[in-house]
């Protein structure tokens, strides 16, 4: 591991500051440390190298609280077990909390941040490599991974440049939440709607956010629940547990006189970012709960994937995983206006 | 760890579990002279004749430490320990047969590098409900800075990116992935590790039904094992055996001791 310099922040003010005295200052990008379940990992692999580290553990990111219009506000510096096992998030939101728990271990759940998953960094191995070519952690140099192990790797949004899949599930859930993410910089704060958050790859893969240098993640607000609607995810893995997705869909549906009213899609493990599907949830929009409908949907949703060698499985995994999503939100989503049989 | 260093481990710990399991998770010292029969004492004994004895401080880096002789107390006895035994035999090549670089690397690898003082970073914090001050290379590992400067090498290093769970201990009560965390970032807090859950004499529950179903073999996991399993009981978890193995997915284990791991906390649960 490179060394550095690690500075405390006391307040949100000192630590935005801090990030952008550095920012002018240093050839080395600062990084905010939190949970350092990804941070620290990629130091010591020297996938990381800041050259200045800002503590922001002690900043009070730490709460969740009902915000005046119903929705909630979660701090940044909520750990993913905390939020995953609070009352409101499991009766409100059981989505995000299935998603949360489908993720990585308890001992690193105890660590894990909402600011920190929001910007986990991709699992494929040409990344974590400094050996090898990758585009995202040395732009120019290649991508090993098209001709290589890709097996895990996305399969929608990719570009030539990179196939690396986003790894969140927490990510997953709150794109179909539509969740607004909330952020603090040297000029000033502003909130980014999370669909928006996350860049494609294309010719840039080392951008992956459109968070500016030195802006920081503070909290992430989440809209009152929607009454009456089935909400689920699904997570498809080599393993049963502690095993990042090949294949993961968060769904919420509603249905009114047994039509599909409102229908919010996002798939996880296939795509460059994490996945809202517009094109599923418009073939759900008004359509009848039916299987066959759900099978139309999926399809639409992999219209566009762009599968390699060792990951086409994946174009019809996610279709099964969309659809068996829809039918476990369709059993439990209540119809509002249900005509008699 | 080099996978010739944990068979070594592997071998010796069976070679004892069977008298000696209850200080085997407790992770004490196993290798003190009651264990050992008389030609390994002699030898050891006659070793630390032939070789003038090293500083008696235990508190010393043991990289750093004349690894030439066996360390010794004020009286010149040898004070093995598994750990200090490991190190004179891989420095002195005792063990011809093992290279000693694949011996003494993990432990050299682990130590933190001199750094230049800006790279010092000073730390207060409790473990095992002593306060501790640290002053140590900013890059130093909570797990780093457990094993080689507070010398609780209870605490065991697997993978060293948090994949495996070997490193587990609780922080404000929490278990985390110590390999993960930089001490840095514990000012203030409060670190348990598998030295301050229980001793061969008033073992933790768990670490009781860890002897009682075997649920263990090498027991290079065990220390992480028994540290998530103590967590686990405080936490939100079913009651059924599939929601333990997942609540204990972060610890793997290499031997496949799951099924004992779970009968052990199955037992713990059912009698609280």
């Amino acid at each position: 591991m490179h060394t550095f310099q690690m500075l405390r922040a006391q307040s949100p003010d000192e630590a935005v500051r801090l990030a952008s005295a550095a920012v002018e200052t240093a050839p080395q990008p600062v990084r905010f440390l939190a949970g350092g379940t990804t941070l620290v990992d990629l130091m010591k692999l020297d996938v990381e190298q800041p050259q200045q580290v800002i503590d922001i553990n002690r900043l009070p990111f730490n709460q969740i609280e009902q915000t005046a219009d119903g929705g909630l506000k979660i701090g940044a510096l909520v750990r993913n077990s905390d939020l995953a096992n609070h009352p409101l998030i499991v009766q409100r939101y059981p989505m995000l909390s299935m998603a949360l728990l489908s993720g990585a271990s308890a001992q690193l759940r105890n660590m894990a941040t909402t600011g920190g998953n929001l910007l986990q960094r991709t699992r494929c191995v040409y990344f974590r490599d400094t050996a090898t070519a990758c585009n995202k952690r040395q732009p120019g140099s290649g991508c090993a991974a098209q001709e290589g192990f890709h097996r895990n790797l996305a399969i929608l949004g990719t570009s030539e440049q990179c196939i690396a899949s986003n790894p969140s599930d927490m990510n997953v859930a709150l794109a179909a939440l539509e969740a607004i993410i909330h952020v603090q910089g040297a000029n000033g704060a502003r909130i980014i709607p999370i669909n928006e958050f996350h860049l494609l790859p294309g010719a840039t893969p080392q951008r992956e956010t459109v968070l500016a240098p030195g802006e920081l993640v503070t909290h992430v607000t989440l809209r009152p629940p929607v009454a009456n609607a089935g909400s689920t995810y699904l997570k498809l893995r080599d393993r049963a547990s502690y095993e990042f997705a090949l294949a993961s869909a968060a769904v919420q549906l509603s249905i009114d006189g047994g039509r599909i009213s409102r229908a919010r899609v996002a798939l996880g493990g296939v795509g460059a970012k994490p996945w809202r599907s517009l094109e599923a949830e418009s073939v759900l929009q008004d359509a009848a709960p039916t299987v066959d409908v759900f099978a139309r949907a999926a399809a639409a949703a992999v219209r566009d994937a762009r599968p390699l060698r060792d990951n086409v499985f994946k174009v019809d995994l996610i279709q099964r995983c969309l659809v068996q999503a829809l039918r476990t939100c369709t059993a439990a989503a209540p119809d509002a206006n249900r005509r008699s049989a | 760890m080099p996978y010739r260093t944990a068979c070594f481990f592997a071998g010796t710990q069976l070679n004892f579990r069977c008298r000696h399991a209850a200080k085997l998770v407790c992770f004490q010292p196993i290798f003190d002279e009651s264990i050992m029969n008389e030609n390994q004492q002699e030898d050891a004994r006659g070793e630390s004749d032939r070789r003038p004895s090293p500083p008696p401080s235990r508190q010393s880096n043991p990289v750093l430490a004349d690894s030439a002789s066996p360390p010794a107390d004020d009286s010149g006895a040898p004070q093995l320990t598994r750990r200090s035994f490991l190190m004179w035999v891989g420095s002195s090549g005792a063990l011809g047969a093992l290279p000693a670089a694949a011996l003494a690397a993990p432990v050299a690898a682990s130590a933190p590098v001199a750094a230049v003082d800006d790279s010092l970073v000073t730390v207060r914090l409790t473990v095992n409900d002593v306060a501790q001050e640290a002053k140590v290379d900013v890059r130093t590992s909570l797990l780093d800075y457990l094993r080689e400067n507070l010398q609780l090498t209870g605490t065991k290093k697997g993978c060293d990116h948090g994949q495996c769970g070997a490193c587990t201990v609780h922080v404000n009560g929490r278990r985390v992935n110590s390999c993960l965390s930089l001490v840095a970032m514990h000012e203030g807090d409060s670190v348990t590790t598998i030295e301050g859950l229980g001793t061969p004499d008033r073992l933790h529950p768990l670490q009781a039904a860890f002897v009682a179903h075997d649920g263990l073999q090498c027991g290079y996991c065990t220390a992480g094992q028994i540290m998530s399993a103590a967590a686990l009981l405080t936490e939100p978890c079913g009651r059924a055996d599939a929601d333990v193995k997942e609540a204990m997915s972060g610890n793997i284990c290499r031997c496949g001791a799951y099924s004992n791991i779970v009968a052990a906390i199955r037992q713990v649960r059912d009698a609280g």
